[in-house]
């Protein structure tokens, strides 16, 4: 965690300085053409390394996970932007860089590129919380505490804790997965839900609502499981709108792959090959990953209160 | 240059802006939350009376953090490398 830490702020403070000197280069040499794109982006590299100085003085799972979440999407989405620009072909098929461009320019853009990437790459495995110790005591009698086999401390669902990459890919489940493959499974043994998964916590709140908001059957009842649960739709409308067509993607590129393989048989023009190629791989891996929906199914449980 | 370069300028300034709105939001709905002020006396009453009230104040933690000094104490380290980088 320290080094890793360590790294992400030399990284954000070396894409500083990268984005820095390009936009001193091209107020220089330029002028007003690059001069907007270039304050641009050293405006997201500064808010980057913001979010990074500050998330380091963080000491609350609360707001170390805030930070960390808004990190990983930020660098994510530069990442997949700066991958994608960098692997299109350029419009004007003559020269792939025209002679204004100078070297060092093109060569930061790449530092600051792989930086983006391998910034991502830290911050998304980064963990979001310590692990949890919850005393079974709380809520198991004394009987299911003594058929507990297993008897690490570490025992609260790592859903609180998980990094990024962890809670995308579900790896907390693994704990219950291997549970499977031991000799016997009492209940003491599943890991513990975090607080607001508990039944009782769900019940204590759904009754405060009731008691704050008398609940009048009909309408009524739909409109406040609509106005509350409007976050669930909304993120869910949007996810399902856009992995819709990434069912018709993947053909899609199948398709135009072969035609260019079929129409540049010597090989010239490759850059139009590699993005068909890779916007396959991109489009299947988001169909394979439709289980990002059942993120949201635990969201809508806990929310209808 | 690769192309779209202005583009791909403009998506990282609406990107900053979304995330500052974000923590903008994050923050004003926060500050909504208030401590009671009066005793409510009916919710007192209740406690005893409802055999359905089996909720304890243990079951709103997650859990005790384990070693959670250390977990920290590898960050707050970071205090001394962000100084050194900003001198």
């Amino acid at each position: 965690m320290r080094n890793r830490k360590l790294l992400l702020v030399f990284l954000s403070a070396t894409t500083l300085a990268f984005e820095g000197f390009s936009l001193g280069w091209s107020a220089y040499t330029d002028g007003e053409n690059t001069l907007i794109e270039h304050a641009f982006r050293t405006t997201f590299a500064l808010y980057i390394g913001v979010l990074v100085v500050r998330s380091v003085d963080q000491c609350t799972a609360h707001r170390h996970s805030e930070s960390v979440i808004h990190i990983t999407a930020l660098t994510f989405f530069s990442s997949v932007l700066h991958f994608a620009v960098a692997i299109l072909p350029s419009p004007d098929a003559i020269s792939v860089y025209s002679i204004q461009e100078l070297p060092p320019l093109l060569a930061l853009w790449y530092a600051v590129t792989v930086s983006y990437i391998l910034t991502f790459a830290i911050i998304a495995t980064t963990p979001r919380g310590p692990p949890l110790h919850y005393s079974p005591s709380f809520i198991y009698s004394q009987k299911t505490i003594d058929d507990t086999t297993n008897k690490a401390y570490e025992n609260v669902c790592g859903i609180p804790g998980a990094s990024v990459a962890d809670y995308l890919w579900f790896r907390f489940v693994t704990r219950v997965v291997q549970l499977g493959s031991s000799d016997s499974v009492e209940i003491g043994d599943l890991p513990i839900l975090p607080a607001t998964m508990r039944a009782t916590y769900q019940f204590c709140r759904m009754r405060m609502n009731l008691r704050a908001k008398p609940l009048k059957p009909g309408w009524d009842l739909a409109w406040r499981l609509l106005s509350l649960n409007k976050f669930g739709f909304l993120v869910e409308a949007l996810l399902a709108a856009s992995a819709a067509p990434m069912w018709f993607a993947s053909p899609f590129f199948v398709r135009k792959l072969i035609a260019y393989l079929e129409g540049d048989p010597d090989r010239l023009h490759r850059g139009w090959g590699w993005v068909y190629a890779l916007a396959q791989f991109a489009s299947l891996v988001i169909v394979t990953q439709r289980n990002f929906f059942s993120c949201n199914a635990v969201y809508f449980d806990v929310h209808v209160s | 240059m690769p192309p779209y370069q202005l583009l791909l300028a403009e998506a990282l300034v609406g990107a900053t802006i979304i995330s500052s709105f974000a923590f903008v939001l994050v923050r004003s709905q926060q500050q909504k939350i208030h401590l009671p002020t009066v005793q409510d006396a009916s919710l007192a009453d209740d406690v005893d009376q409802d055999p359905f009230n089996v909720t304890k104040p243990e079951d709103f933690i997650d859990g005790e953090p384990i070693d959670e000094d250390a977990f920290w104490a590898k960050v707050s380290v970071l205090r001394y490398a962000h100084h050194t980088i900003r001198v």
